[in-house]
């Protein structure tokens, strides 16, 4: 599904996060340093970021192009 | 001699205080207050209207459910102790937004920011427009209704107001507090001390209450 919206362990918000890290880490930062500055500090909500997969992106993408080809 | 003294601050997000002479389970009682106790705001109702995206209602509204909104305690009553006792809610319980979007001709990503509330002028708001909340596909459509009230953390974690942790380091008790952006810290840590003390004065009024039917009874 989408990233989550909370750290599934503390419950600090994580989500507003989310685009601006995987935006950094596409374009080659590291992961940690982006972590670092964008102040999320403990090790649970860091694995949120470094174990996040956007899965709802391919759900998307298939009823983008199921709707191109008419019936959607 | 001052009991609480805040020793680091990280502005409104989070403060390190240290508790001098204060016996560690009052300490721990102010912990728990502020994960449990200390009311703040989240959607409590999602009024789904028109959802054809590929994401299920319960899905969407519990991702909705979790994002904080900057809380207005002042203004604002507990549904339950509210005078109303209305499902519906009044002015004083609950705050109405309203999420529509759709996606014309490219998929979009929904965020916080595009939900609108019923009064512009309102403070209530997300505490960051920045939260991606589902995304759309070409002709795919979602139209909500949201119902922001106050809550407390020991309903649902979504009330959370911020994390608390005490620990003893060099001999001294500090007491970590971090807001989840609903309240600055600083009252986070005033609401919890003064609901520990309300909770304190009902208990003793309650014993005194039992002290005078066993006079009676005697």
């Amino acid at each position: 599904m989408m990233f989550p919206i909370r750290c599934f362990s503390c419950g600090a918000l994580i989500a507003d996060k989310w685009e601006e890290y995987k935006a950094r880490v596409e374009a080659g930062e590291n992961a940690g340093k982006v972590l670092d500055e964008l102040k999320v500090k403990r090790y649970c909500c860091r694995r949120m970021f470094i174990s996040g997969v956007d899965v709802f992106n391919e759900i998307v993408e298939f009823y983008t192009r199921y709707s191109q080809y008419g019936t959607g | 001699m001052e009991r609480l003294v805040i020793v680091e601050s990280g502005g409104d997000e989070w403060i390190r205080v240290e508790l001098r002479d204060v016996p560690v389970a009052i300490a721990n009682g102010i912990r728990r207050m502020i994960l449990r106790e200390v009311p703040t705001m989240a959607v409590e109702e999602v009024l789904i209207i028109e959802n054809s995206s590929a994401m299920p209602n319960e899905i969407l509204a519990h991702r909705i459910s979790l994002i904080p909104f900057v809380s207005d305690m002042d203004n604002y009553n507990l549904p339950e102790h509210c005078s109303c006792q209305s499902k519906l809610g009044c002015e004083k319980c609950v705050v109405r937004y309203v999420l529509r979007a759709e996606a014309g001709d490219a998929p979009i990503t929904v965020y916080s920011r595009d939900m609108t509330p019923e009064n512009p002028e309102t403070t209530v708001k997300p505490v960051s427009g920045n939260i991606p909340i589902t995304m759309l596909a070409p002709g795919q459509r979602i139209e909500l209704e949201l119902y922001v009230r106050l809550g407390q953390g020991k309903k649902h974690t979504k009330w959370q107001a911020g994390i608390a942790t005490l620990y003893e380091e060099d001999g001294k008790n500090l007491l970590y507090i971090e807001s989840f952006g609903f309240l600055p810290a600083k009252r986070m840590l005033k609401e919890a001390v003064n609901i520990l003390r309300r909770k304190v004065d009902d208990m003793i009024s309650e014993c005194e209450v039992l002290f005078a039917d066993a006079k009676e009874a005697s």
